[in-house]
């Protein structure tokens, strides 16, 4: 049997080599395809992650850690729940594993007026570099010509939404004050440099007036110097928050509360698990066309391929030998290009993921640009899907051919 | 011209096995596109009407000036609504309905427990008219109809120990800064499907008039429309109805990131379409080519009884795009069929923990379905291109001798 | 050296005591027990005014009842301090509302009103600073957390009954966050001469001020404990 399968495969490849054109043509159809779906799959991914990194790039981070009752308390008491922020504990959190990045944040309430008016506003006290190590995304808040992020070189500068900054009529460099009550209610007042305008509400997830100052700025502000109300954390792996959040937690013990992004915006989670769902039945669709596209390609190839079955038949070969010719010719083509299609695919994915595809719409207060993610296990799937469905295919066709009447296939065209 | 067609017709009719195969290939293709779309309207549907005939409105009226007032929710400047004006509003060709409201901060008290929340007066009977989905948000009890009541979210309603039946009472600075209270009946327990929402209390506008001591008087206009495609059209009408001292906003403008989202799937859409399209494309120009192959004789046959290169070109050119045409209509109906019995029964979307089943209504548009026959044709013919013009390019004497094909 | 110095001491003025000064203020702004009669004039940024007029009731360090007679509005709403709590009495309630934050009147009228809360002997640290030929100038630095303010200067009368003059509030930053000043000495009776109007104006949201006004202040020996309760409110 395997000196058969042998004879017939050096067979099929020199048919396939004599055939050139046709070969090529249906290899091309294969790898296309083949690459395309495993192309599809990772954008379909890219754009899910995408949907969540905004957030939680931007803002929220993978994991929050909060002092026990914090989320409870924030609406009414938004300082209550504060805790020290100390080395012990930054050890502590930066000494889990998976944890790349930690931001403290300090969030309160304030009045930020320009001696005539004045506004309540949401204050978000960072430090500059933890929160940029978080929430990368944060750099491109403020576009080039309307200023910066906050920075230490200036303890006094903040970031004013573009809203906000419209409504007090606050241009870059203007000293506004800031007015806020301390956690027993001690009321204290700074200057307030207006170092950035940001682009207005980037989503839901923001107020309309919140402002961004450094975190010692709002530590002296409030007079809890060396407290925080937050601390935002970035991981090396976002796949992985539940496993990390638990690790921490322990770590951490009952004085403190982690949530994930997904709990402290469950609305974010349930919108992205939708569009999830269907971007992967999407895939699974574009998947069956391009199975069906390689199964209509080997059809049609044996089928065109009738007048030379007859032929063969004719000067005496064997059924059973062009089943297997046509088997084989199709597995080779599967194969080789289920393996090529989804190696083009894989690239083509990572270069896209590295590039990025810009969707922004115009005017669109924050970037959107996709990274598909490239999937070798979608890879393999695709490829072992492609080869197999080549050889399906040919089988029926195959069979037919062989069992046909060397005189009627060589009548027909 | 029409007799090349004729002939184009007539060859793929010969030829059916083939012809069946490519038009099954364009057609599944199309169909998958069709599904797609469709699933994609109603996702983005339902976002959409959630907004607009949820807490927002297609579109809003405010007094000028109000919009850009430093407060984050101000009382003035308002809009006087005993009189004429939800009429002329009405009034205005487009328009549904209109809903006045009064949207303030408060203090809301359930014992001796209080919490902020953002307090919208709304008159029950418009409201209902005007944004239907807020009373598909009740879980609990009823929407308003009298002059004291109120609904609460679950949250506000946890945190305070309170429950629907019992009752609130609402604290806070009238439009001049002294302080009112007024008590209310909570009727219902409301869902708070976005982050916004959570603190959001209902309650009836006379109350709340009361309230804040603006008797008569209103701080929006939430305004519904018959056609939500032609909202910008009637919000012209609008502005144009009210003149100035009203600022008239539609959906869109004042819920930006929605529509952000919005165009970003739709833009997701356009890179998958194109994968579609690709994976389409080339599963044709293989079958045509091979076609040109196989008819190499027929072709030279043609060429021997005095057809010119051009013709040639064309015959194919014309097969191809009644491929497409053929094979695209076929997909837009059976994508239309499917979209339309899944738009009739609604697709539910449950995710895992979430809070609120999400259920789609599928639908396609008529002129989306003719661009996708017209995108067929034209990708079919491209495709063809290069079959045709090969074929065009035989020598009358080798095609008829059967060199130049494949074997 | 050192007789020089008992010398020249002996020759000056005797220097008032800061505690002692600390403790007349206290004593005249805020008896121990008294019923008043008060009016409040609150201007807004914008220009326009409200005015409120008010029966209050204090006993103690920490119990302070407001009853509001104008605007018609108020009329019948009462405020109840009772330590850390504050309640709201509403008419058309019939209850009382226990309001929840400190921050809660942000920005509303009676913002100022502040600078009115008095124990300066318990949160302050107190010296005097004599230079000021206009007057004492008694400065108090925050020293518990329960301070409104870090830092106060406080001008008074060099006299045998000082009497206020003007007050600064400062935050910690160093920024004035108020200013105070005392009109109109009267003798309200039983022994109690201060001034009759204070102004108040913030000095960040520059615009925004009230004028509190005495009318009556009577002294009491005490004041039923039962008049700071909230079943109280409304009778």
């Amino acid at each position: 049997m395997r000196r058969f399968l042998t004879d017939v495969m050096r067979i099929a490849v020199r048919s396939l080599r004599r055939n050139r054109r046709r070969s090529a043509l249906t290899l091309a159809a294969v790898i296309i395809g083949v690459a395309v779906v495993v192309f599809a799959y990772g954008f379909g991914e890219g754009l899910t992650t995408s949907l969540v990194r905004t957030l939680v790039d931007a803002r929220l981070g993978a994991l929050q850690v909060h002092a026990v009752g914090y989320l409870d308390a924030v609406e009414a008491q938004p300082l209550k729940k504060d805790f020290a922020l100390d080395d012990a504990l930054l050890a502590k959190v930066k000494g889990t594993p998976g944890v790349a990045a930690v931001a403290p944040r300090l969030r309160f309430g304030a009045l930020l007026g320009d001696g005539a008016t004045s506004t309540i506003v949401m204050v978000d006290a960072v430090d500059p570099h933890g929160e940029l190590a978080v929430c990368p995304a944060r750099k491109h808040e403020v576009p080039a010509d309307h200023g910066a992020f906050v920075d230490d070189v200036q303890p006094r500068g903040g970031v004013l939404g573009a809203e906000l900054a419209a409504g007090l009529k606050a241009k870059l460099g203007a000293t506004l004050t800031l007015q806020a009550a301390g956690k027993e209610g001690q009321l204290n007042a700074l200057d307030l440099e207006v170092r950035g305008i940001s682009r207005g509400a980037a989503s839901f997830l923001e107020s309309k007036r919140s402002t961004t100052v450094p975190l010692a700025y709002g530590q002296e502000l409030l007079q809890m110097q060396g407290r925080a109300t937050e601390l935002a954390l970035a991981l090396d792996d976002v796949g992985r928050v539940e496993e990390v959040r638990a690790a921490l937690q322990e770590r951490l013990g009952p004085g403190f509360e982690v949530s994930t992004w997904a709990e402290v915006m469950p609305f974010l989670r349930d919108a992205t698990a939708r569009v999830q769902i269907i971007l992967r039945g999407v895939s699974v669709v574009l998947f069956f066309l391009v199975v069906f596209g390689v199964v209509n390609t080997m059809l049609m190839n044996v089928y065109e391929r009738v007048r030379e079955i007859g032929t063969l038949l004719a000067i005496g070969w064997r059924r059973r030998t062009i089943l297997a010719l046509f088997v084989l010719e199709a597995a080779v083509l599967g194969v080789v290009g289920g393996a090529i299609g989804a190696s083009l695919g894989l690239l083509l994915t990572r270069w896209t993921y590295q590039v990025g595809i810009p969707l922004t719409p115009p005017g669109a207060a924050f970037e959107q640009i996709i990274r598909p993610v490239p999937d070798a296990r979608i890879a393999l799937v695709a490829f072992v899907v492609a080869a197999l469905g080549a050889v399906i295919a040919a089988l029926g066709p195959a069979k037919r051919a062989s069992n046909m009447n060397p005189v009627e296939a060589l009548r027909s065209t | 011209m029409l007799s090349l067609l004729g002939l184009a017709v007539r060859n793929l009719a010969r030829h059916r096995r083939r012809t069946a195969m490519i038009l099954a290939a364009i057609a599944l293709g199309v169909t998958a596109v069709v599904g797609v779309r469709g699933f994609l309207n109603g996702l983005q549907s339902t976002l959409i009407r959630g907004f607009a005939e949820g807490t927002v409105g297609a579109m809003q009226v405010h007094a000028q000036g109000f919009l850009q007032s430093n407060e984050a929710a101000p009382l003035v400047p308002n809009l006087e609504v005993a009189g004429d004006l939800l009429g002329r509003i009405e009034a205005v060709e487009g328009v549904k309905a209109a809903a006045p409201r009064i949207t303030f901060p408060s203090m809301l008290s359930i014992g001796d427990q209080t919490a902020f929340v953002l307090a919208v007066g709304v008159d029950p009977v418009r409201e209902r008219a005007c944004c239907p989905r807020r009373v598909d948000l009740v879980e609990q009890g009823r929407f308003l109809t009298g002059t004291s009541e109120s609904l609460v979210g679950l949250e506000v309603l946890r945190g305070l120990g309170g429950a629907v039946g019992g009752k609130a009472a609402l604290l806070t600075g009238d439009v001049d800064g002294v302080m009112n209270a007024v008590d209310t009946d909570v009727v219902g327990q409301v869902a708070a499907p976005t982050q916004g929402e959570k603190k959001l209390v209902l309650l009836s506008l006379a109350a709340a008039q009361e309230l804040v001591r603006l008797p008569g008087r209103a701080t929006e206009i939430a305004v519904a429309v018959d056609d939500l495609d032609r909202v910008h059209q009637v919000a012209d009408r609008v502005r144009a109805a009210l003149g100035p001292g009203y600022d008239v906003r539609t959906w869109d403008e004042l819920a930006t990131t929605a529509k952000d989202a919005v165009e970003i799937q739709n833009r997701a859409l356009g890179v998958i379409t194109a994968a579609f399209l690709v994976v389409i494309l080339v599963g044709v120009t293989n079958a045509l080519l091979t076609s040109v192959l196989e008819r190499v004789r027929e072709i030279g046959t043609l060429m021997a009884v005095g057809a010119r290169r051009r013709q040639v070109l064309l015959l194919f050119l014309f097969e191809a795009a009644s491929l497409g045409v053929v094979g695209a209509a076929i997909g837009c109906g059976a994508g239309s069929a499917l979209v339309a019995v899944l738009g009739i029964k609604g697709v539910t979307l449950t995710t895992p923990g979430a809070s609120l089943p999400q259920t789609l209504y599928p639908f396609v548009e008529l002129d989306f379905l003719l661009r996708m026959v017209a995108m067929s044709a034209v990708g079919a013919s491209i495709a063809s291109l290069w079959p045709a013009w090969k074929a065009s390019r035989l020598r009358p004497v080798e095609a008829l001798a059967g060199v130049g094909g494949g074997g | 050296m050192l007789s020089l110095a008992l010398a020249l001491a002996v020759a000056a003025e005797p220097a008032p005591d800061a505690l002692a000064l600390v403790r007349r203020y206290d004593a005249v702004m805020s008896p121990a027990n008294f019923e008043a009669q008060t009016k409040m004039v609150a201007t807004r940024e914008d220009g326009t005014t409200r005015t409120y007029k008010m029966k209050t009731q204090k006993s103690g360090k920490d119990k302070l009842r407001a009853q509001f007679l104008e605007p018609a509005s108020a009329k019948g709403q009462e405020m109840l301090r009772n330590g850390e709590n504050l309640w709201l009495w509403m008419p058309n309630l019939k209850r009382a509302v226990r309001v929840a934050a400190r921050d809660s009147f942000m920005g509303g009228d009676f913002n100022n009103a502040d600078v009115l809360r008095v124990n300066y002997q318990a949160d302050y640290h107190a010296s005097v600073d004599n230079s000021d030929p206009a007057g004492d100038i008694l400065v108090l630095k925050s020293k518990t957390q329960s301070a409104s303010y870090d830092a106060i200067k406080l001008w008074m009368t060099r006299d045998q009954s000082p009497q206020p003059i003007k007050a600064e509030f400062y935050a910690a930053s160093g920024k004035i966050l108020r200013r105070a000043e005392f009109f109109d000495v009267k003798d309200f009776g039983g022994g109690l001469v201060r001034p009759s109007r204070i102004k108040m104006t913030n000095e960040i949201s520059v615009g925004r001020s009230s004028e509190m006004s005495w009318e009556a202040i009577n002294l009491k020996d005490e004041i039923p404990a039962q008049r700071f309760v909230i079943d109280d409110l409304g009778r």
